[in-house]
């Protein structure tokens, strides 16, 4: 480079951090003024000319494009968006929680079951195609023409009609098809009697059950494709909305029935769900365990926290820091439940819990979680970690690692099932964190450090541990 | 919520297009994040970058449409790549316009294979340069420097284009061409004084005295 290229490229970067202006620049390198200020004016047209902004309308078109896009790549890489038994539960969800909203306007609160998915099984090939699937039959509609009711003189004509259906379905994949619409049909039915305001008897809620119970049953020996399970999903979900809807016109000497059709439905709607993620390659969790929401009877046990400054150190002091397990008020043993270092992971302050052969990360009270209902002997079944401000709580087992959240969002007593890990032959499960952040947002954060630190230790005979300590003294 | 200022630097008096920069630092924070998926990272990314790709392709293509799409594309093959983005390799600003550049390149291929030239600027064109003409009495279009630069080689028109359509720095033009610095420089100064003999023949008569 000569002596004149130096010179205008430094003016070139003075006058593009905006140090010097053109006549500074001449003034500077007077020898070569003529030159500069040509070529410096070169620089400043070709820049000036390229100073184009883009079309507003395909600016603001094309903005929007990128950002669907980053939705899609995000969620491709945390393998949510494509995932058709993601679909399936955010559909329950929504679903449940619009009967929610339902029997709240009744005065029937209830609480809700969210299966979660997860699993350490990674992007399947098909599941894209599923995802197309599973929504390419969103705008089915009822089948059926013909619109007679239970009770109309032509309704007779109309079951017939679908014995011929099924008559002619030649093929296993027809066939189910038509009895999925029959199924649907039957939940059309019902709705369409409550909305004429007619009472529905026992019959209709048999007709439902005896047509829904075998796609049910196929579903769960693993029979359905995924578009025939996505659809019994689908179908089943419909059922519940609508016998929750209908409940009040149902009558009373129909109420068992009432229960029997409910509890096929939704099974139909968790057997769909699985067999759908069977059928693309994944194994989801799907668990609606019956665990109490009641309030735990016992008052919160400030966790034993200590302010200990060992953040990162010994986990030796395991003989000393049990002792503190006992702090407050209630007449709580060390018992079995053991309590090891502080593991402090910045925002969050852990500590080893130790209980059985269950190893796990617990949040402290500095966080505002506690333990809750500990025995006062053994170790017990479930250790319940409790969150301040009955915001949450999370359920694990201490024999087989399961986890369940019970969460809170609208802090009203009513709690989302969380199912966080579990342990199904002999693998471990646990929810797809990505997931819990998209439901819930940082309130997941926790129960995600706990979920991931669960630890099981090989089971151990009785004599060859102390950790049963209270068990010897009684 | 983003409490990212973006810092114009407009006002140098040089003419540079108002493109937002923002400190280093936070690009850094925005990059590490977006590199996890963070939406918002990726948005305020696409917001910093889009107005100096799209002229970047606006230089390189001199079609408004064309420019248009290779701007989507060059974001959607960011979205792509950015998790593997390091920081010890390029400058994030090169590594955007090295992308930027395969996918010209690209179109460019594709092209010459369908046979087609590329379109001229649209009669429509809108035009929405800044006011500079303080400095230059006559405005000099971008379909007349899309003409002289058209004769310009090819690395010459690169260095142009990432020099004075999008802003980068030589170190940065270097980075995103797998250049050195030394050859950016020679590149710029001779793509400078051809454009100046055909933009501004009459700006001084020794002009032909600088290669």
């Amino acid at each position: 480079m000569n002596e004149f290229e130096r010179q205008l490229q430094e003016c070139l970067e003075a006058l593009a951090e905006g140090r010097w202006d053109l006549d500074e620049c001449v003034r500077r390198f007077p020898e070569h003024a003529d030159e500069l200020r040509a070529q410096l004016l070169t620089a400043l047209a070709v820049t000036n000319a390229y100073n184009a902004e883009p079309d507003a309308k395909w600016a603001r078109d094309a903005r929007r494009r990128f950002l669907i896009a980053t939705g899609q790549t995000i969620a491709e890489a945390t393998d949510i968006e494509p995932s058709p038994s993601f679909f399936a539960a955010a559909r329950v969800r929504f679903l449940l929680a619009a009967q929610r909203l339902r029997q709240e306007a009744v005065g029937k609160p209830a609480p809700r079951r969210v299966p979660l998915f997860g699993s350490p099984m990674r992007a399947v090939g098909a599941l894209a195609a599923a995802a197309v699937l599973f929504f390419g039959f969103s705008t089915y509609t009822v089948a059926t023409a013909d619109a007679a009711l239970p009770g109309d003189w032509q309704y007779p004509v109309k079951l017939q009609t679908e014995r011929v259906r099924l008559a002619l379905a030649f093929t296993e994949g027809a066939e189910r098809d038509v009895k999925l619409d029959i199924a649907e049909e039957r939940i059309h039915e019902i709705e369409q009697l409550a909305a004429k305001g007619r009472i529905i008897g026992p019959g209709e809620l048999d007709r439902l059950v005896k047509q829904t119970q075998p796609l049910v049953e196929a579903a769960e020996s693993q029979q359905l494709d995924a578009e025939d399970a996505a659809r019994l999903q689908r179908v089943s979900a419909r059922g519940v909305e609508v016998l929750s809807n209908v409940e009040p016109q149902v009558d009373p000497q129909a109420q068992a029935k009432l229960a029997e059709a409910k509890a096929v439905s939704e099974t139909g709607i968790s057997a769909g769900i699985l067999a759908v993620a069977t059928a693309v390659g994944r194994i989801p969790i799907v668990i609606t365990p019956q665990v109490s929401l009641q309030e735990p009877t016992r008052t919160p046990t400030p966790a034993p926290t200590q302010p200990a400054e060992s953040p990162t150190s010994e986990p030796t002091s395991g003989s000393t820091e049990p002792a503190a397990t006992p702090t407050t008020e209630t007449e709580l043993p060390a018992s079995a439940i053991s309590v090891g270092a502080v593991v402090d992971l910045g925002s969050v302050k852990m500590y080893a819990l130790t209980a059985g052969p269950l190893r796990l990360l617990a949040p402290s009270s500095e966080n505002g979680w506690y333990l809750n209902n500990l025995p006062s002997q053994g170790v017990p079944p479930l250790i319940t970690l409790r969150q301040e401000g009955e915001q949450g709580f999370v359920v694990v087992s201490t024999v087989t690692g399961d986890m369940y959240w019970y969460i809170s969002p609208a802090g009203d007593g009513r709690f989302d099932e969380v199912q966080m890990r579990i342990v199904r032959d002999g693998q471990v499960f646990i929810a797809d964190p990505a997931v819990l952040r998209l439901y819930y947002g940082a309130e997941a954060e926790i129960p995600i450090l706990i979920m991931q630190s669960i630890r099981l230790e090989q089971p151990v005979t009785e004599t060859a541990t102390e950790v049963p300590t209270v068990t010897g003294t009684e | 919520m983003p409490e990212v200022t973006s810092l114009s630097n407009e006002a140098s008096g040089f003419g540079i297009p108002a493109i937002q920069t923002v400190p280093a630092e936070v690009e850094r924070a925005a990059v590490d994040r977006a590199r996890t998926g963070d939406q918002q990272a990726l948005a305020d990314i696409y917001d910093w970058y889009m107005p100096r790709v799209y002229r970047y392709a606006i230089a390189r293509m001199g079609n408004t449409h064309e420019a248009e799409d290779v701007t989507e594309e060059v974001f959607l093959k960011l979205l792509g790549a950015i998790g593997d983005f390091r920081w010890r390799d390029v400058p994030f600003s090169s590594w955007v316009f090295r992308i930027a550049h395969n996918c010209i390149a690209t179109h460019y291929r594709k092209t010459a294979q369908r046979g087609g030239p590329t379109a001229e600027i649209p009669e429509d064109f809108v035009d929405h340069r800044h006011d500079v003409a303080y400095v230059i009495e006559e405005q000099i279009t971008i379909e007349e420097v899309r003409v002289a630069a058209a004769a310009l080689p090819e690395a010459q028109r690169e260095v142009i284009a990432l020099r004075f359509a999008v802003g980068l720095s030589i170190a940065e033009t270097a980075k995103a061409l797998g250049k050195r610095e030394g050859n950016v420089k020679a590149l710029q100064h001779k793509a400078v004084a051809k454009l100046q003999k055909v933009l501004i023949p009459d700006a001084t008569g020794r002009a032909d005295r600088v290669r």
